[in-house]
């Protein structure tokens, strides 16, 4: 079990967000399905150990999450989890190889270059790595920042609304990269979503 | 990819607002830094050139004037006193030593100062080649005179009245150059000398009569000068330069001199130290200025980095997301500020220098042109780091703080 969920809630202000028990196999890619508002990118910042519950346990590879320290928290993120947010939000003042260069850094590994090779390789955007940020397209920046996820090779590749403003080809291209890249680098992956067209792709579902 | 090469990938991305933040520091930084080598430079210039005279005695008149024109050579004589009263005063047992300065007249701008030997070698200077004056109407050139004017031994020069260019000749009178000095630093190396009596010879005329009747000399061994009783009787000199035998002098001597009628002494140290706090409240005002140009640009580092962390609250939150603390941000934004600060320092530093010694090279009266760097400048280092780290420590604060998850959850 890669991921598990235990009476999870989250308090914001006066509102909690109460979450169903809900637990992950490895490699068993999931999906977490809700309209906007439902709490579903909490959730997702929850298990990303962005923040932490408020009551209940988040466990990932059996670590409860609320346990952990600030530093051991930042160590935990940079090491074992990938997340793809809806927008790209690359740095802005560095090339794309630097940006993927700087991921490995911030987990606390070395710079290896041979490593950000393969993996724009693998995404097929090798031909962009001395690209500024601003030189490169929507869809571009999109398969950046996937690979700026998977550079590290994380247990959980979470993706927070990655299909939300594509047409229907681009979404089921955007699921079948994701899904690839999670497998390559033997991640289990996780997506946060609101768009009913990728329901049939998963078969472990959390509707909130 | 370590925290240093990204903040500077960071400043370099908005290169016109960061040219401005550290044009303005570096203006800021130059004002104070030009101001402190400036007066820094003055003071050594004028403590080395009054050094060894503790009084000078002139005529009645300003004793600041007195110490302008007797010691930096910049200023007209305030009149003469009779080398009778001269010598009077020299026999007083608080002085040590007193060497008498004739001056009036110049060559092109450059003062001729009649005088013994003892003066320039009041500033240690040597002859580079030729001889001391020792004959009448033969001058010895400091080093800026000699290069300027291209002398060589045996030229000849006419002097004028006055200091100014273009004063009455005296061309009846040639003076010829007998010795060239080494360059000393001082005041000596833009001077021409000569014996006090070519000083008279040129202005009384009847210097030519006195060799022909062999009248007995009066040897005044207090000044270093020999002269005819009718000398005595009728020549005057400027002013005396004269150093106390002991401490009490300081006391005692002026009031003397200032009791005899003609008489005007006046204190280098004291007049110095008025002139400077004369300039002093100048000096305030544009220090002010520097001080308010650093606080503006400070304030501009901290607009520049406030404007960019609130564009970049995204990536940061991203990176921490991707692992990194609230430390590594938070010095991220630190690094960022120091360099704009540094940088502008670093230029301010390097245009203040530079300036400086383009105004040496343009003022032929300052004589040291290498470059220094003095104590004080030290402090305005720190002051800029201080200032710096003011500017940055709020932006950095703000990242520390920021909530991640509700930042990317906004995005």
């Amino acid at each position: 079990m890669i991921l598990a969920l235990a009476g999870v809630s989250y308090t914001y202000g006066e509102r909690e967000i109460s979450f169903p028990d809900w637990s992950i196999d490895q490699s068993n890619h999931s999906l977490i399905l809700g309209k906007s508002g439902s709490g579903k990118t909490t959730l997702l910042h929850l298990i990303g150990g962005l923040m932490k519950a408020s009551k209940g346990r988040v466990e990932v590879e059996g670590l409860e999450l609320g346990r952990m320290k600030q530093g051991e928290l930042d160590r935990f993120r940079g090491q074992r989890v990938g997340i793809v947010f809806q927008r790209p939000h690359l740095v802005r003042s560095l090339t794309v190889r630097e940006n993927l260069m700087l991921a490995q850094t911030l987990s606390g590994a070395r710079a290896n270059s041979a490593q950000v090779d393969m993996t724009l390789e693998k995404l097929d955007i090798l031909e962009l790595s001395h690209r500024k940020v601003h030189q490169v397209s929507q869809g571009q920046a999109q398969r950046v920042s996937i690979a700026r996820a998977v550079i590290n090779k994380p247990r959980l590749l979470l993706a927070d609304e990655p299909t939300a403003s594509l047409d229907d080809e681009s979404c089921d291209r955007v699921i079948r990269l994701l899904k690839e890249q999670a497998e390559e680098t033997n991640a289990t992956l996780v997506v946060a979503t609101h768009d009913q067209r990728v329901k049939g792709e998963f078969e472990n579902k959390l509707t909130l | 990819m370590n925290l240093l090469i990204l903040s500077v990938k960071n400043v370099l991305a908005k290169p016109l607002n960061s040219l401005l933040s550290v044009l303005l520091f570096g203006f800021g930084v130059s004002i104070i830094v030009s101001i402190l080598l400036v007066s820094s430079f003055l003071k050594n210039e004028i403590t080395k050139n009054a050094q060894g005279i503790d009084l000078v005695v002139g005529a009645k008149g300003s004793p600041l004037q007195i110490i302008l024109c007797n010691i930096f050579h910049i200023d007209f004589p305030t009149g003469n006193i009779s080398l009778q009263d001269a010598n009077e005063l020299t026999k007083n047992r608080l002085i040590e030593s007193a060497i008498p300065l004739a001056l009036g007249d110049s060559y092109k701008g450059y003062r001729i100062v009649g005088t013994t030997k003892a003066y320039p070698r009041l500033y240690d200077a040597s002859l580079k080649s030729g001889d001391w004056f020792g004959e009448d109407m033969s001058a010895v050139v400091g080093a800026n005179v000699a290069e300027i004017f291209e002398f060589k031994l045996g030229d000849e020069m006419e002097s004028s009245h006055g200091l100014s260019e273009g004063g009455e000749g005296h061309g009846d009178s040639p003076i010829k150059v007998v010795g060239i000095l080494n360059p000393t630093g001082s005041v000596v190396d833009n001077l021409i000398f000569v014996t006090v009596q070519s000083v008279w010879n040129v202005h009384g005329g009847h210097g030519d009569e006195a060799p022909q009747e062999e009248v007995e000399k009066i040897d005044l061994n207090r000044l270093g000068l020999t002269v005819t009783p009718e000398q005595l009787a009728e020549e005057e000199v400027t002013s005396l330069l004269i150093k106390y035998r002991s401490p009490m002098a300081a006391v005692q001597l002026p009031r003397i001199v200032n009791g005899t009628s003609n008489l005007q002494a006046a204190s280098p140290p004291f007049e110095t130290a008025r002139l400077f706090s004369i300039i002093g409240v100048g000096v305030d005002v544009v220090n002010i200025l520097g001080l308010v140009i650093v606080i503006l640009s400070a304030t501009s580092v901290f607009i520049a980095l406030f404007n960019s962390l609130k564009e970049r609250k995204y990536e940061l939150a991203i990176m921490r997301s991707m692992g990194a603390s609230r430390g590594k941000i938070f010095q991220l934004i630190m690094i960022e500020g120091f360099v704009l600060t540094i940088l502008g320092s670093f230029f301010g530093f390097l245009l203040a220098h530079f300036g400086f010694v383009v105004l040496n090279a343009s003022l032929e009266q300052i004589q040291s042109t290498h470059m220094f760097f003095i104590t004080e400048e030290y402090y305005v280092m720190l002051g800029s780091l201080v200032i710096g780290i003011f500017a940055s420590v709020i932006p950095a604060m703000m990242a520390y703080n920021d909530d991640i998850s509700e930042t990317l959850s906004k995005a």
